[in-house]
């Protein structure tokens, strides 16, 4: 593994090669990391397969065109034009999933305290990941923290919401996990085959709603996607 | 090193490979096989890489006396190839003892056949190519055609049969996490691959590796071949459907055509790792 420092906008990364294979970036400051990773994906380098941007890291998968020089490359991209944030209503249905009784005990609160405090919360669309449509939400208050399974579950049903460390989190599809599922969510997300496959941007604002049973049920039927739900 | 020799050097054989892209800027022109995709089947016959050198023919085969055991794959236009008196068919892994000797006739249903050898060919490279370019001299075996006493030597690929059953794996950014202990204990642990491995990620049975953190504060990126360890202490082997972010410590990953090679083997057998430093 080589190390080596990149500058670009007054924004300083720091550089892992791992054997050409892959590329780790991280950034000095928090913030800059989710733009780069936009613009190297948006440039369609011939010498990357494939680009994965987190919250904290970017994975660049090389492929026989790198060599070492192509680094440079990155530090001549120009920023785009910031996209526009937008706020949306996600409803959720506080199920009695079995995961809740992980989640009480290791806050130590109880359910109504627990969705209390997420209701009150702006969250912010951090990174999308793990899985197509999966969306990690930033800004879960310290409070609600639970670590991730120590055994992933095999089934986690499609939609459903779930605290994994210090993220809320959505899975749009049927999949194992290792995060503590705590509600469903009765709007789909994805809209496969379209490309970007979810209407989302990062940075884009959530506010959660608490729904009843019943009305999970009605908004289902509607077979609504978060978009039309929200207009 | 094992070798092979020329006893008949056909009409026009050479060695040759993908070819030098990007030089007729300076009149240079690239060479390289005359039917790469002939070329590609023999090399992806042996898990060689596609750019790797081979022995192109042309028209009349080439009489080839090997004197070491070795592995070989033809493709490409039929020579009517016998290896010994047998008849040997194209687009077949063929197996060589030491002393065997590989006939053919002319080509027919077509001009040009492959013959790749598993191994690394001890030939020259010329601006970034093995290719043979006769006008110039360079590249392949002296720059020149084969002729009848030319040995062609390669250093085998296969190591000692102890080791040839062992994956080599590369460090992965979390494998300082484990500690000398548990990084020496990765390659020392015998693992069985588990029937509950998927096209996600293979998961495997044996003993608990010791991490001094099972959980990252962050979801990371993750990619096929990377191995995750989760608070089981059972490391993870993501496939090719699997996940592209994950919160486990990656310890260490392999490269494709190791996790190729990972992919074929059978639930329940059992698999060693042995750790590299670097390629």
């Amino acid at each position: 593994m080589t190390l080596r420092s990149l500058h670009l906008h007054n924004s300083e990364f720091k550089v892992q090669n791992f054997n050409n294979d892959f590329l780790l970036i991280h950034a000095k400051e928090e913030g800059t990391l989710a733009t780069l990773g936009e613009l190297i994906y948006e440039k369609k380098f011939d010498f990357i397969d494939e680009v994965i941007v987190t919250e904290r890291e970017i994975c660049l998968k090389l492929n026989g065109l790198f060599d070492a020089p192509k680094i440079d490359l990155f530090a001549t991209l120009q920023p785009s034009n910031q996209q526009a944030v937008n706020t949306y209503r996600l409803p959720i249905y506080f199920s009695d999933h079995e995961d809740w009784q992980d989640v009480s005990r290791v806050t130590g609160l109880s359910k109504e305290e627990i969705i209390h405090q997420l209701l009150a919360t702006d969250f912010t669309v951090a990174m999308f990941g793990f899985l197509p449509g999966f969306i990690y939400l930033d800004g879960l208050p310290k409070a609600l923290h639970v670590p991730r399974k120590s055994v992933p579950a095999k089934y986690v049903k499609a939609n459903s919401v779930a605290i994994g460390g210090k993220y809320l989190g959505l899975y749009a599809l049927d999949s194992p996990g290792g995060w503590h599922v705590i509600g469903q969510v009765p709007v789909s997300i994805l809209q496969i085959p379209q490309l970007p496959p979810l209407p989302l941007n990062l940075e884009d604002r959530i506010r959660c709603t608490q729904i009843t049973s019943e009305e999970f049920a009605q908004i289902n039927a509607q077979q609504l996607n978060l978009i039309a739900y929200n207009a | 090193m094992p070798s092979l020799e020329i006893i008949k050097p056909g009409l026009l054989t050479t060695i040759q490979d993908v070819g030098r892209k990007g030089l007729a800027y300076y009149a240079i022109p690239p060479s390289g096989t005359m039917d790469p995709n002939a070329a590609k089947i023999a090399l992806l016959l042996l898990n060689l890489s596609e750019n790797a050198p081979l022995i192109e023919c042309t028209s009349v085969a080439p009489t080839i006396k090997f004197h070491d055991a070795a592995q070989i794959a033809i493709s490409g236009a039929d020579f009517q190839w016998k290896l010994n008196d047998t008849p040997v068919g194209v687009h077949t892994v063929v197996d060589i003892k030491p002393g065997d000797i590989l006939i053919g006739k002319m080509a027919i249903n077509g001009l040009r056949g492959y013959l790749a050898i598993d191994g690394t060919l001890q030939v020259d490279k010329v601006y970034n190519s093995y290719a043979t370019y006769l006008n110039a001299g360079i590249g392949g075996y002296q720059g020149r055609m084969l002729k009848k006493g030319d040995i062609i030597e390669w250093k085998s690929n296969k190591e000692n049969s102890v080791e040839a059953k062992h994956i080599p794996i590369l460090p992965g950014p979390e494998f300082a996490l484990l500690s000398g202990v548990a990084q020496r204990q990765l390659q020392d642990i015998t693992y069985t691959i588990g029937s509950d491995s998927n096209r996600m990620g293979l998961r495997l049975q044996g003993d608990r590796l010791e991490s001094t953190s099972y959980q990252l504060e962050h979801s990371l990126p993750v990619l096929p071949g990377f191995i995750q360890l989760p608070p089981s202490g059972l490391p993870i082997v993501l496939l090719q459907d699997g996940q592209i972010s994950g919160g486990y410590p990656r310890i260490a990953y392999l490269q494709e055509r190791h996790l190729t090679t990972l992919n074929q083997i059978p639930l329940g057998r059992e698999v060693r790792f042995r750790l590299k430093t670097s390629t």
